[in-house]
């Protein structure tokens, strides 16, 4: 019953190891793979709802992933979506007031913060109701804090008046949509996860 | 009714090995060198010295045998836009000082308009470039070393680098086949009647209408990354005590564009700052 190992060779415990990592393997990818459909969701315009102002004012839901990164995986996850989104947004930006991080950037991770602070006081009662307040807590920090930092830097091209039309119009309609979007996706997955796991996928591709 | 391909805009540049010089330096160098235009980029606030922020990176282009021209591919979808809020920035300027161009009894173009609607126009070109320039000389495999690297310092500030690399590497991954979902999806419920239109202003109805599109994909996707996670968990893979296959080394002259790069980003910031005023 030997090793089987050279003296020069190293054990490596496997169970040891897992958990010396600093952040869990799981909220990593799942931090990517929910960045990623933020910035699918933008990049394909499938992200921008048509809405009554015309183009450039559509309501916008890539701010969902950053909430449910937020709500089902923790403030460190919220956290890491948001920056992708936010250093997307920054890359597919057009028209030059999303360059700079402090409007693009810096909002989008407070939103993931934001959400899941909104989220804990009902995590354990009452899931569903904490997903809706976390997607329009978290829709309307976006939208303050975007807004918010566009009228105060950019005040030539955004005035505080502008800001806040464009913030009432749009910012409810958002909150409302976010809010249904998030509570979905989170009962269909705590539903899921609680049936035991990844049943769905795995049955399909074989 | 949404167009149905995709993939067509979401490519994440094209990496051609040409085997020129800029694609052999190490992944870190070339993460520098975006950052270092970026950072010029920020404090360059003249139309004069965007432009010649774009020609450099140009220039670079060339260094490396990529086609300057299909780096700025990119602008043609983006015009339509572009044209519109042009048009709507000169029509809707409030009252602003500096002389104006023509006059039509209310509405007046400004120089100054004109020229911050230049300077638009060279920034987005600029960053177009520098970034298609980017994918081009970085293969796959290096975009996610290269972050990882360039970051690594940091890391003794207790920034998880390297789980912040790995993070952007199942990110950029993830693109395609999220992209792919969301293509199957809106097939499937199109073959079904379903149709995503916004149907007017009640939010919940929109929000409804938009559910079979959204929480599917955000579920499947979900379920891909757990999978991902046993997988690479069953291969013991772990955030400590990593090598790696590839290792990269410095090539020969790489230090002197290293040194050439920060050169260039004082010497940009400073341009930047000193001739804001002067130069149009």
């Amino acid at each position: 019953m030997t090793s089987g190992l050279a003296s020069t060779e190293r054990r490596i415990p496997a169970m040891e190891v897992l958990m010396a990592s600093r952040i869990p393997l799981r909220k990593i990818v799942i931090a990517g793979a929910l960045g990623a459909v933020a910035i699918v969701l933008g990049a394909t315009r499938i992200g921008f709802i048509p809405w009554v102002l015309g183009p450039g004012f559509e309501l916008t839901v890539m701010a969902v992933p950053v909430i449910i990164g937020a709500v089902l995986e923790g403030p460190v996850v919220g956290l890491a979506v948001g920056a992708i989104f936010g250093a997307f947004s920054m890359i597919q930006d057009t028209s030059g007031l999303f360059k700079n991080p402090l409007t693009a950037l810096l909002p989008r991770m407070l939103v993931g913060v934001v959400a899941w602070l909104a989220y804990i006081p009902f995590a354990k009662r009452f899931p569903r109701v904490g997903a809706a307040v976390a997607g329009v807590a978290g829709s309307l920090t976006n939208t303050v804090l975007v807004l918010g930092s566009l009228a105060l830097l950019y005040p030539k091209a955004v005035s505080f008046d502008l800001a806040v039309k464009v913030g009432i119009t749009n910012g409810f309609m958002e909150a409302a949509i976010a809010a249904v979007l998030t509570v979905a996706v989170v009962a269909l997955w705590l539903g899921i996860e609680k049936k035991g796991g990844t049943a769905r996928l795995a049955d399909e591709e074989k | 009714m949404k167009t149905l391909e995709f993939f067509a805009n979401v490519s994440i540049g094209q990496y051609i090995d040409s085997g020129s010089f800029v694609h052999r330096l190490t992944p870190a160098t070339k993460f520098f060198g975006i950052v270092v235009f970026f950072i010029v980029m920020f404090a360059t606030t003249n139309v004069t010295g965007t432009i010649l922020l774009g020609l450099c990176v140009l220039a670079a282009a060339l260094f490396a045998r990529v086609n300057p021209l299909f780096l700025l591919r990119g602008i043609k979808p983006a015009l339509p836009f572009l044209i519109i809020l042009s048009i709507l920035t000169l029509v809707f300027q409030s009252g602003s000082a500096g002389p104006a161009l023509i006059s039509l009894g209310p509405l007046s173009i400004h120089v100054a308009t004109i020229l911050a609607l230049l300077l638009l126009f060279a920034r987005f070109a600029a960053v177009l470039a520098a970034i298609g320039l980017l994918t081009s000389v970085t293969a796959e495999q290096e975009i996610a070393h290269g972050i990882e690297d360039f970051l690594a310092p940091l890391g003794r500030f207790g920034f998880p680098s390297h789980e912040f690399s790995l993070m952007i590497s199942v990110a950029l991954r993830f693109v395609p086949i999220v992209t792919g979902e969301l293509e199957s999806i809106v097939k499937a419920q199109a073959s079904r009647g379903g149709d995503f239109g916004a149907s007017g202003i009640n939010p919940i109805r929109k929000a409804r209408s938009y559910l079979p599109l959204f929480v599917p994909l955000v579920v499947r996707t979900l379920e891909r990354a757990e999978l991902l996670v046993e997988a690479m968990e069953a291969r013991c893979y772990t955030g400590d005590e990593r090598t790696r296959y590839t290792i990269y080394e410095m090539i020969r002259g790489e230090a002197l564009v290293r040194l050439g790069l920060t050169l260039f980003m004082v010497a940009g910031v400073a341009f930047g700052l000193v001739f804001a005023k002067t130069l149009p």
